[in-house]
């Protein structure tokens, strides 16, 4: 079921040569390990960038949002079997 | 993955690629959440919001129209453009989300830098097909084709496939890429025609519709493959020159250009499936204006004008109101837009629901920078407005008509066939 969140989260994200990777975020006290990056993207609001990171472990997809004005994370949604 | 080509032809390859890629909307959600995998999905239009919080997942007006399908809704025979109504009804458990297009632009752009590297000559047709062009390149159309597929699936998604198609031209391309899908990889030379004819009806070929498969099928005509022997004197003296582009194109001998990736556009417009059904002109009138700010936003953004316009309902038996004109004078305002509209809109009058609105400019001419004498006040306060919704957000200010109007309209893209 896809599940819209809209919550502020920690994240821990691996910079490499072209791209950033969130490997890890806190989100109501747990810490989710990201196995896999599946899909970048971006759009503007406005002025401001938001970069979108369609993430998943091995039972979830979760996107998260950075907004690049005010250097936050957010998760966006989640979807679960 | 298949090549489908023939021996003693590779040394004279032919040119033009289309790319094409399968069922691009849902695959590209598909490569964001991998529990959609492999399961029939559908994408729906942007909506308005819900209430209960769940935003993407989708509860449609019914005769709303899915914009993408999976592959596995498709082997189902849940098709693109199917009303959600019937979707459901062949699969109950079709899982259907909202579109996310500025999610759909960034992949093509991405899968676009791609295409960049092995011609600079791009035709982006639609968001999921492009015309590459190696006429003035050394390089081997084929294996350029097999390695754009291996670099789309490693650099961008490994869910997302695509189709090649490399022929002597683009309708050609066209028929090629069609002939595997998903992830397919044909040539067509115009000796293959007649085999490729023989599944083929006249509406399955790009560029030719139902009215010219009803004017053949008058002369006798029944498929693309009868056409390949008809006499073109005969059609030229029926139909004239549209008869011979016609004949042309189906012979696979029309010669193209292809259009380089940033190209003047023809027309500036925006529509809307509506997410309400009503025939209350007042209540729609405020969707047309919604429309027509987004449409001249754009044109502004690309430094066009306009002296022509259109104005397009289609109700919910499929009947169509349709007027387009030509104007004495530039406009460039949504508002402009709007008062031409109401004209034409005055004189309609709808027995059924309206389902599908759409507006926008024509005949457009690049904007200069000659300096008028008198000037609408409106027109003297576009760019300060242009300057703050480029801040703050498409509508941060706006007319008071459009107060109450966010959900009507949302972003959506275009596709082609």
């Amino acid at each position: 079921m896809l599940e819209t969140i809209n919550e502020p989260i920690e994240v821990v994200a691996r910079f490499s040569k072209d791209q950033v990777i969130p490997e890890k975020f806190i989100w109501h006290g747990r810490a989710i390990v990201v196995t896999k990056l599946n899909l970048t993207y971006s759009r503007f609001e406005g002025r401001v960038k938001f970069y979108f990171f369609a993430v998943s472990d091995s039972t979830n997809y979760f996107k998260l949002q950075f907004n690049t004005e005010n250097l936050t994370w957010t998760l966006l949604e989640v979807f679960s079997e | 993955m298949k090549l489908q080509t023939t021996n003693y032809k590779l040394l004279t390859l032919p040119r033009i690629m289309l790319v094409d890629m399968n069922s691009f909307f849902a695959s590209v959600e598909q490569q964001a959440n991998p529990f959609l995998r492999g399961r029939p999905l559908g994408v729906s239009p942007r909506l308005a919001s819900t209430s209960d919080g769940e935003s993407r997942r989708a509860s449609s007006h019914p005769t709303s129209c899915l914009i993408g399908t999976s592959k596995e809704a498709k082997a189902l025979g849940i098709k693109n453009g199917i009303p959600l109504y019937k979707a459901r009804k062949i699969c109950p458990e079709i899982m259907v989300i909202e579109s996310e297009p500025e999610k759909y632009r960034e992949i093509n752009r991405q899968i676009n830098r791609i295409f960049l590297d092995y011609t600079s000559v791009v035709e982006t047709y639609s968001v999921d097909e492009s015309f590459l062009d190696f006429r003035e390149s050394k390089l081997n159309p084929l294996l350029v084709g097999a390695e754009i597929k291996k670099r789309i699936k490693q650099e961008v998604g490994e869910w997302l496939t695509c189709s090649v198609g490399v022929a002597s031209n683009k309708f050609m391309a066209k028929l090629a890429a069609d002939l595997e899908k998903p992830d397919g990889l044909s040539v067509v030379w115009r000796e293959n025609l007649p085999a490729i004819y023989e599944q083929k009806k006249f509406t399955d070929l790009w560029g030719i519709n139902r009215g010219w498969a009803n004017r053949f099928q008058k002369l006798g005509i029944q498929g693309p493959k009868e056409l390949l022997d008809y006499p073109v004197q005969n059609l030229i003296s029926i139909f004239g020159k549209p008869g011979f582009y016609i004949w042309q194109r189906v012979q696979g001998l029309e010669e193209d250009v292809i259009q380089n990736y940033e190209h003047d556009p023809k027309s500036f417009g925006h529509s809307w499936v509506l997410n309400f059904r009503t025939t209350h002109k007042e209540q729609l009138k405020i969707v047309i204006l919604r429309l027509a700010e987004k449409a001249a936003r754009r044109m502004r953004r690309e430094g066009f004008a306009a002296s022509g316009m259109y104005l397009s309902i289609r109700l919910v038996d499929g009947n169509h109101f349709h007027r387009s004109k030509k104007l004495q004078f530039q406009i460039e305002t949504g508002l402009e837009l709007y008062r031409e509209a109401m004209a034409i809109w005055q004189h309609w009058n709808f027995q059924l629901d309206v389902m599908h609105i759409a507006v926008g400019f024509t005949s457009l001419l690049r904007k200069t920078k000659q300096l008028e004498l008198f000037v609408d006040k409106q027109i003297k306060l576009m760019p300060a407005l242009d300057l703050i919704n480029d801040k703050y957000g498409e509508f941060a200010i706006r007319s008071g008509l459009l107060t109450h109007t966010q959900d009507f309209a949302p972003d959506a893209i275009a596709f082609g066939k």
